[in-house]
């Protein structure tokens, strides 16, 4: 080996580490903010966020105690969509009835593009989604990823302009872009029309998958509520619809969220899912919550003058025995504050 | 200054460089996120500043950073092309180690570069700017957008999807995705139509290397003519003193080849891109030379 050789392989090793060095410096500096809160806390409720205080009995008054009931579905119906949220999810048992210490949960909201802010109407309001990272991360969740899979823009513009990376920054979630090296064909047991497809496998895999949709109207399906909004966890969506509705069902047989929270504060009435009139817009400032997402998704069509009857997928995921349509049947909390 | 000394700068320059390079343009991609503006290079370029002047028949107030450009060659020389020219730097990088016995390239090439320069001075006169296509900032941000970036990137990214395969992986993998991948790379998967054909003529420019060193530098590059006629009269110089032994070490070091050996191994100062390699330790034999203008 001469020494000329030697010198050769030297200098392009620094030189390569070097920029290497360089380009992982570039990528450092693309931090949105600087001091971020960690989320990640061995010991249940130390964070001390509002929400972990106001359980402890911190800051409420005896008047604005949030009530922590146990009924099947509830809807507040208010202005303030963080105070809705935590009622909501206070009336159907509180978050430590879905989440305990230690727990890897994942938010699944409406990210559908990066077309337009979420004052259209067509992706989930940043401020319930930070509310549930709050909640989850002071029950003791390991850590809160949000994510989603846009079919309009890339997954970073899309989290950026609907205001949910922030929103979750600040929450101490994290967003996560959905690698498409991490779908994996999974089965679909108790499906009815398709017995096997590609999902997500860390929504699969994590301890509690919180469903997090916006209310709007589709060209399709008529409305796009918490099973539809199953889809973003898949691939091959062009083949899903074939046959949708009974689908869309297999797919909720097989993600069955923990939770279900439905954004009614927006609702999207005409032109839905991308949207982009502020005219098609209504404030319905609703939030639903409750474990059946098929319950959950009977009472959102309301909002829309329908009924869970009148939407084909939720009568195919009732007939498969996934959740209860019949709103008449069930408890519900309905709750103005 | 010591020989060794400079000819270290001149390596980290280059580096610091090209590093700049590639910062502005992985930061182009954030559009108004960079605190530096992304045509940084093309500023100092006077090529591109001539002609688009010329041919736009207008001041341009950002495109007088390259006068500096110009007032640097009349001082020092071609030293844009020797110490930060992004270009030079690739076509060093990717230039064989061992060259074959030097191809005789008779020194007429070397007006090509000069004529080039006017023909694209003489199109913008007519108002036309499409001969910029042979700018050396211009080829190197093309190839880097169209070829080399997405290119790096296909390599990066199947790489990373091999490693998924192995789910022990995943939290690793997880965090190199988030922190280096997606910032640099973006969600975006490039792929350009144009790409073969401008790969071929960025490939056929490296390829002139193996001919001999720095081919496009030496007989091509129209900044290279432009700054050449620039560095006619520079102030520093190379000049060969008294104490020249006719050792003939320094002619095969020079990457531009302008040292003549039937003349008493004097360089053109048009040519010379101040690489200080002929006052390299295995080039020159005589006393180590004692001020800038590289006395030999």
């Amino acid at each position: 080996m001469s020494e000329k050789e030697n010198f050769n392989r030297r200098e392009f090793l620094r030189t390569i580490s070097i920029a290497g060095a360089g380009l992982y410096l570039t990528g450092c500096t693309q931090k949105q903010t600087q001091a971020l809160p960690t989320p990640i806390s061995d010991v249940a409720t130390l964070n001390p966020n509002e929400e972990n205080q106001n359980a402890a009995g911190g800051t409420y008054s005896e008047a604005e105690k949030p009530v922590f009931g146990d009924v099947y579905l509830s809807a507040v119906r208010g202005e303030n969509p963080k105070e809705m949220t935590r009622r909501a999810v206070a009336a159907v048992g509180g978050i430590e009835k879905y989440i305990s210490n230690g727990m890897d949960v994942i938010i699944k909201p409406n990210i559908c593009t990066d077309y337009y802010s979420f004052e259209y109407g067509a992706t989930t309001n940043p401020e319930v989604i930070a509310v549930l990272i709050s909640l989850s991360l002071g029950a003791g969740a390991k850590r809160v990823r949000v994510m989603d899979n846009p079919f309009g823009g890339t997954a970073q513009s899309a989290y950026r302009k609907s205001g949910i990376e922030e929103a979750v920054i600040r929450a101490g979630g994290e967003m996560e872009v959905m690698n498409s090296n991490k779908f994996r064909p999974n089965e679909i047991p108790d499906g009815i029309d398709i017995k096997e497809w590609i999902f997500y496998q860390d929504i699969l895999d994590a301890d509690v998958v919180i469903n997090v949709p916006i209310a709007k109207h589709h060209s399709t399906t008529g409305l796009t509520l918490g099973c539809k909004n199953l889809m973003g966890t898949i691939l091959n969506r062009g083949q899903i619809h074939a046959n949708i509705d009974q689908r869309i069902a297999d797919l909720t047989s097989r993600v069955r969220p923990a939770l279900t929270v439905i954004d009614g504060i927006r609702t999207l009435m005409h032109n839905g899912p991308t949207g982009g009139n502020l005219n098609d817009v209504k404030m319905s400032n609703t939030i639903i919550a409750s474990a059946d997402i098929v319950a959950a998704d009977s009472y959102a069509a309301t909002l829309f003058g329908k009924s869970g009857a009148d939407i084909g997928y939720i009568r195919s995921a009732t007939a498969m025995g996934l959740g209860i349509m019949d709103l008449n049947s069930i408890k519900i909390e309905e709750l103005s504050i | 200054m010591n020989a060794k000394v400079v000819r270290r700068l001149r390596r980290g320059s280059k580096i610091a460089s090209f590093a700049l390079f590639m910062f502005l343009f992985v930061q182009a991609v954030y559009l108004g996120q960079s605190t530096l503006t992304s045509d940084l290079f093309y500023r100092f370029d006077p090529l591109i500043a001539a002609t688009a002047m010329i041919a736009g028949r207008a001041i341009i107030a950002g495109l007088l950073y390259s006068l500096i450009n110009l007032l640097a060659s009349v001082i020092f020389g071609r030293v844009w092309c020797g110490w930060l020219c992004p270009m030079g730097t690739m076509l060093d990088w990717f230039s064989p180690r061992k060259l074959p016995p030097k191809k005789q390239v008779s020194e007429k090439w070397r007006t090509v570069k000069y004529l080039l320069f006017v023909v694209l001075i003489f199109g913008a006169v007519l108002g036309s700017q499409s001969l910029v296509i042979a700018d050396p900032i211009s080829i190197l941000t093309r190839t880097m957008t169209t070829v080399l970036w997405p290119g790096l990137r296909f390599m990066v990214f199947e790489v990373e999807s091999f490693l998924y395969n192995f789910d022990l992986l995943w939290p690793g993998l997880d965090v190199f995705n988030a922190k280096i991948l997606l910032p640099l790379f973006q969600g975006i998967e490039s792929v350009f139509i144009a790409a073969l054909p401008i790969f071929l003529f960025f490939a056929a420019i490296v390829g002139l290397n193996w001919i001999t060193e720095r081919f496009w530098c030496r007989y091509f590059c129209p900044l290279g003519g432009m700054l050449g006629l620039f560095s006619r009269s520079s102030i520093f110089r190379r000049e060969v003193g008294d104490a020249c032994t006719s050792c003939e070490l320094c002619a095969p070091n020079c990457p531009t080849g302008t040292i003549d050996k039937e003349n008493n191994f004097v360089s053109d100062p048009a040519e010379c891109i101040y690489c200080y390699d002929c006052a390299a330790e295995n080039a020159c034999g005589c006393a180590p030379p004692r001020d800038c203008s590289l006395v030999c």
